[in-house]
Parts: C-alpha cells; sequence; structure tokens
C-alpha cells in the first residue's frame, strides 16, 4: 500500500515537473500575438507549465533540449527557402529574428523530447537541407509550409499526441564510437557580448553539439563511419558585415583519435570563412 | 589554374557572386506565391475600385463640394489596402549563396567527370570559406579586385573544385534550361 502510494506521488511529482517551451523569434509585434494564440489552442491542462521565450536565439533553443524537463518545444520563426528548380545555389534558413539561420541547430534534439514543433514557411524543407531528420519514430514532429493554419495544425498535432502519448519513450541507440573530441573556442574580453553568437559544431554534415557565445568547450562523440573533418558556423546573417560577432580562436583535438584538427587559413595563417571555420583531419 | 580561374570569375561576374533575393515570410499570412498573387490582385482590385468610385461619385454626386469631399475620402480609403497589398509584395529577404555537396546522380549535373564531383564533395567546406572571404574582402574594401583575391586563395582549392563550381554557379544562377 505504502509503495503505491509512493509510485502515485512519483508519477504526479514526475507530471507536475513537465514543462513545455514555446520560443518565437519574430518581430515584436507577431511575438504577444503568437503566444496569445498558441496559448488559447494548446488547452494546457493544470499543472502543466508553459516557459515562454521571445526572442529566442539557437542557444537558448539548445538548453531546452538539453534541460531534461522540457517535454515538448514549439518553435515560431520565419522561413526562407530556395527558389525551386535548376540547381540552386540559395541557403535556405530558418531565421530567427536576427536574421540568423538557426535550422541546423534542431539537429541536437534529443530523442527524449516528446513533442517538437518547428513553424515557419517551408521549414520541413529548410530542416531537410540542413540534415535534420522530421521523421522521428516515437514523437510528434510537426513543420509546417504555411503559418495561416500553423497554429491549429500544431494544437491538433499536439492534442492527439497527447491523447495517444507513447507509454515508452524510444530508446536511444548508442552508436559505436570512435571517439571524442573536445572543440574549445576563446573569445577575447573586448568582444561586444551583444553580437556574440552560439557556434554549432558540425561533424559529418550533421550539428553535433555547440559552443556557448561566450566561449567555452564542448565533447562531441564521434561515430564510427563518420569522417572526422570539423566545420565550425554560426548561421550569422552576412547582410551587414560591420556588426558581426567575434569567432575566437578556436581549436579542435582528441585523446583517442589520432591525428591533428588543422584550420583552414591562408599564407599568413589567417583562417578563412566569415561566420565558418573550417577544420581538417590530417 | 589561372584560366579555371577567370572562367569561374566569369561565371560570377566579375563583380563577385551576385546576392540573390529570395521570399521569405514576414506575417501569419501565408507563402510566398500568396504574397504575390494575393498582393497583385489587392493592388489591381484597389486600382479598379479606385477608377469605378470615381465614376459612380462624378455620376451621382451632384454638389461639386460633396463631389469633392466623397472623392477623396473614398480614394483614401482604397488606397489602405492597396498599401497592405503593397507590403506583401514586399515580403523579400536577402539570400546567401552557399556550395554543397552533390549528390549521386544529381539531376542536371550528370556530365560532370565522378572523380571531379568527388574532389569538389571534399572541399566543399574549403570554397565556402574561401568565396565568404573573398566576398567579404570586397564588400569591405571597394579597391579590392574579386578577381586578384581569387586568384590569391586559388592554390588553397583543387582545380577541379572550381570547374565544379563554376558549372554550378553557371547552372545554378541562370534558368534551368532543362
Amino acid at each position: 500500500m505504502l509503495l503505491r502510494s509512493l509510485c502515485v506521488l512519483l508519477a504526479l511529482t514526475t507530471f507536475a515537473e513537465a514543462k513545455y517551451v514555446l520560443m518565437t523569434s519574430v518581430a515584436p509585434g507577431e511575438e504577444e500575438r503568437i503566444e496569445r494564440a498558441f496559448r488559447r489552442a494548446a488547452r494546457l491542462r493544470s499543472g502543466e507549465t508553459l516557459e515562454v521565450r521571445h526572442r529566442a536565439t539557437q542557444w537558448e533553443l539548445q538548453q531546452s533540449f538539453q534541460d531534461p524537463t522540457v517535454e515538448a518545444v514549439f518553435w515560431f520563426s520565419h522561413g526562407l527557402s530556395a527558389p525551386r528548380g535548376g540547381e540552386s545555389l540559395i541557403r535556405p534558413k530558418l531565421l530567427d529574428h536576427r536574421g540568423d539561420d538557426v535550422a541546423a541547430a534542431f539537429a541536437l534534439a534529443p530523442a527524449r523530447l516528446r513533442f517538437l514543433a518547428v513553424v515557419g514557411c517551408n521549414s520541413e524543407e529548410i530542416l531537410e537541407y540542413h540534415g535534420v531528420d522530421t521523421s522521428l519514430r516515437g514523437r510528434s514532429y510537426v513543420a509546417r509550409a504555411r503559418r495561416a493554419n500553423a497554429l491549429s495544425e500544431v494544437s491538433r498535432a499536439w492534442r492527439s499526441f497527447r491523447r495517444n502519448e507513447p507509454t515508452r519513450l524510444p530508446e536511444e541507440r548508442p552508436e559505436l564510437s570512435q571517439g571524442t573530441l573536445r572543440v574549445t573556442r576563446v573569445v577575447s574580453s573586448a568582444a561586444d557580448p551583444k553580437l556574440q553568437r552560439a557556434l554549432r559544431v558540425v561533424v559529418g554534415g550533421y550539428t553535433r553539439g555547440m559552443l556557448p557565445p561566450s566561449g567555452g568547450t564542448v565533447f562531441i562523440e564521434v561515430p564510427t563511419g563518420v569522417a572526422l573533418d570539423v566545420r565550425i558556423e554560426s548561421g550569422e546573417s552576412l547582410a551587414d558585415l560591420s556588426v558581426l560577432g567575434e569567432m575566437g580562436q578556436i581549436t579542435v583535438t582528441s585523446d583517442e583519435i589520432s591525428g591533428e584538427w588543422r584550420q583552414f587559413s591562408d599564407a599568413l595563417g589567417n583562417p578563412l570563412g566569415v561566420n565558418l571555420r573550417v577544420f581538417r583531419h590530417m | 589554374m589561372k584560366k579555371i580561374v577567370l572562367s569561374f570569375l566569369l561565371c560570377l561576374g566579375l563583380a563577385g557572386i551576385p546576392t540573390q533575393r529570395a521570399h521569405a515570410t514576414t506575417t501569419l499570412l501565408g507563402g510566398p506565391l500568396v504574397y504575390a498573387v494575393g498582393g497583385g490582385l489587392i493592388i489591381a482590385g484597389g486600382f479598379m475600385g479606385i477608377m469605378g468610385y470615381q465614376r459612380w461619385v462624378e455620376n451621382n454626386v451632384r454638389r461639386p463640394v460633396a463631389r469633392g469631399t466623397l472623392s477623396i475620402i473614398g480614394t483614401y480609403v482604397l488606397l489602405v489596402p492597396m498599401f497592405f497589398g503593397a507590403l506583401m509584395l514586399d515580403s523579400e529577404q536577402e539570400a546567401e549563396l552557399e556550395f554543397r555537396v552533390i549528390t549521386d546522380g544529381q539531376r542536371g549535373l550528370r556530365d560532370i567527370a565522378a572523380r571531379d564531383i568527388a574532389i569538389y564533395n571534399s572541399q566543399v567546406n574549403e570554397l565556402n570559406a574561401v568565396y565568404q572571404t573573398v566576398t567579404a574582402e570586397v564588400a569591405r574594401d571597394a579597391s579590392v579586385l574579386p578577381q586578384d583575391r581569387w586568384e590569391a586563395y586559388s592554390d588553397l582549392l583543387a582545380p577541379e573544385t572550381l570547374r565544379v563550381a563554376a558549372t554550378l554557379v553557371e547552372r545554378g544562377l541562370r534558368p534551368a534550361r532543362r
């Protein structure tokens, strides 16, 4: 009896801790409109908490993905798709309020996350371009092309998901690893914190980690069969080159993988790229 | 090598790779096609409405003062939706160019040698880094010539990479001819 009561209490506690995050990264006037409409459509139950973050960035998105109490993330922003036809060289983007491309950050969504909705024009196509798997089993994933009916679409999917919520979350299948990379970023003290961006660490074509805007170290487990070259990118808009953040000094090392990572630089040793850095494994 | 770089630059345009414009959403209304068609219809409808309204006022209102007042008020009222229509048409943002990995049998690129594609794919990140650097250098200093900067960095990239990139630029930035 006591054990059963404890189990019920534990279940209730777990339920009470469930947290949903609504993130918007659009124009200031739109944010409140989306929040009001979302609150109406989502029909939150008692005990469920909704954390709202306006003017969200990819760093905040990544932090939500890392928070074990967050069960669902709803992201609203604008999409910039490539024109159809031809071998287009236009990079499709999911834009945050600063015009930065945040699409590749969604590849960091953990398997334990129960529900993820990405709402923005052509978001599904954009996420696929950036190697984000939009057909994850065991959890609902909404990426709508049009935002006219996006809220009703998301709330319908959300309600349906809650009705048929899987009792067991999909298990994270451990992949065979060839080792861990240590990626370190040092930002100078003169860098303007307002301009600083988080940096995505892309290995084998997929975003596998993120470096904080203020600098730090991230450890990346590299599965077997994946190329060891590393691409670091901020996704920062290049529209105005005079107000770019500082990428800082970046190094890639590993205790387990032999060889070294050499930064792609010019003859004088200056790294090439504006919002990206390339490290080749030698 | 110089020949390849020059042909690459010719494809890009000597003033550097142009930034293209692509549609982006700016409100909750819908996608690019909806904007273009909707905006155009609203402007055309507004224009027709103003013309029709002016004719109606002309035919039905006899007092000159009332005719003038109604004419001005009606025109301004009809200009409002036309203004929003124009905003809808203007929902564009600057897009950025990026070279991407070529997948097997990609449409329109089957005539490129597999070896060249493999080399290009292995250097696609480096190519993007050089492209960004050249574009930034030219943007920051008007006296810097893009061909000089491409020439300076061309030794860092394989000739095959530049050759494939030139083909992509030539086919990607022009209307599809298939």
